[in-house]
């Protein structure tokens, strides 16, 4: 770990925080930018593991490594897994309402 | 101070880091699922600037950067170096906090506080515990410089100074993560 590393993951950082902030005049297409926006994020996060953080490179770097994957499942399943169900439940909640809009007095059939 | 003490140290704080990344992730969960919440109240795109947000990740992104010259200066016992690049970054954590506490000020001052929407509910509390850390970590880093001023470059304050790093870099990367996903793609939002 040397000075040399430090300032290449400053520049690489640098450099992809700014084109994530450019991409907003580049592509104005909603799926396109949002995407690239996640891989931009993801490599900003390996830079910044590898060169400034030293995932990875210490003594027992197997150790910190396993850690590190452990946190990402569970960051996996609590992110993924709320969207997951709270997509779903949007979904579902969302169906009775548009019937009940659509059909007048629905109380009426339920007696 | 043995090189095995060392190690267990790291990994140890290694431990809390993740544990902290999985606090963040449920805020960031949250903030996923309420951010189109708005109770018919201010959209991302209606609150955010750009070169607001640009500033403050480049000041994040430069004290993480002077953070590790701190730590290398250590490393080769050099006492100023290592204080001098811990004022700058001191001083550049400093100033994104102030940026961030504007920001809220402003959200508040025009009457969207937290209490105005989920949606706001949930960016104060994902953007707010980013700002806490930043605070504690400020202060810590105070608390190490006394510590390295008075005692100089051991392996001591050294080992200390290691998890202070860990932290702050841990800080930045859960910045890109904010920038990304509550500001970049607030300003996409349709």
């Amino acid at each position: 770990m040397t000075t040399l590393n430090y300032i290449v993951g400053y520049v690489l950082s640098a450099l992809l925080t700014l084109a994530a902030a450019g991409l907003l005049w580049v592509i104005p297409a909603y799926p396109l930018i949002s995407v690239a926006f996640v891989v931009l994020a993801l490599c900003q996060l390996i830079v910044q593991l590898v060169f400034f953080l030293h995932l990875g490179q210490g003594k027992s770097p197997s150790s910190n490594l396993t850690l590190f994957a452990f946190a990402l499942i569970v960051v996996g399943i609590v992110v993924g897994g709320t969207l997951w169900i709270m997509n779903n439940l949007q979904s579902q909640h969302a169906m009775p309402q548009e019937f009940l809009n659509d059909v007048p007095a629905p109380q009426n059939q339920l007696e | 101070m043995t090189e095995h003490t060392q190690e267990k140290v790291t990994f140890g704080f290694w431990v809390y880091l993740m544990s902290d990344c999985v606090l963040f992730a449920s805020l960031f969960a949250t903030y996923a699922v309420l951010h189109i919440a708005t109770f018919d109240g201010p959209r991302a795109e209606d609150l955010f600037s750009l070169p607001f947000v640009l500033t403050e990740t480049l000041l994040l992104l430069t004290s993480s950067f002077t953070c590790g010259l701190a730590l290398l200066a250590a490393r080769h016992h050099k006492k100023n170096l290592t204080l001098t690049a811990l004022v700058a970054t001191l001083l550049l954590g400093l100033s994104f906090l102030i940026m961030e506490l504007s920001e809220f000020r402003q959200l508040i001052l025009e009457g969207h506080g937290p209490g105005g929407s989920a949606f706001l509910s949930s960016f104060f509390t994902l953007v707010g515990t980013h700002g806490a850390h930043i605070a504690l970590g400020a202060l810590w880093m105070l608390v190490l410089m006394a510590h390295i001023a008075r005692k100089g470059i051991t392996p001591g304050t050294t080992r200390k100074l290691m998890c202070l790093a860990l932290f702050w870099h841990f800080l930045d990367i859960i910045w890109i993560f904010i920038f990304t996903f509550v500001y970049l793609f607030g300003f996409i939002s349709l």
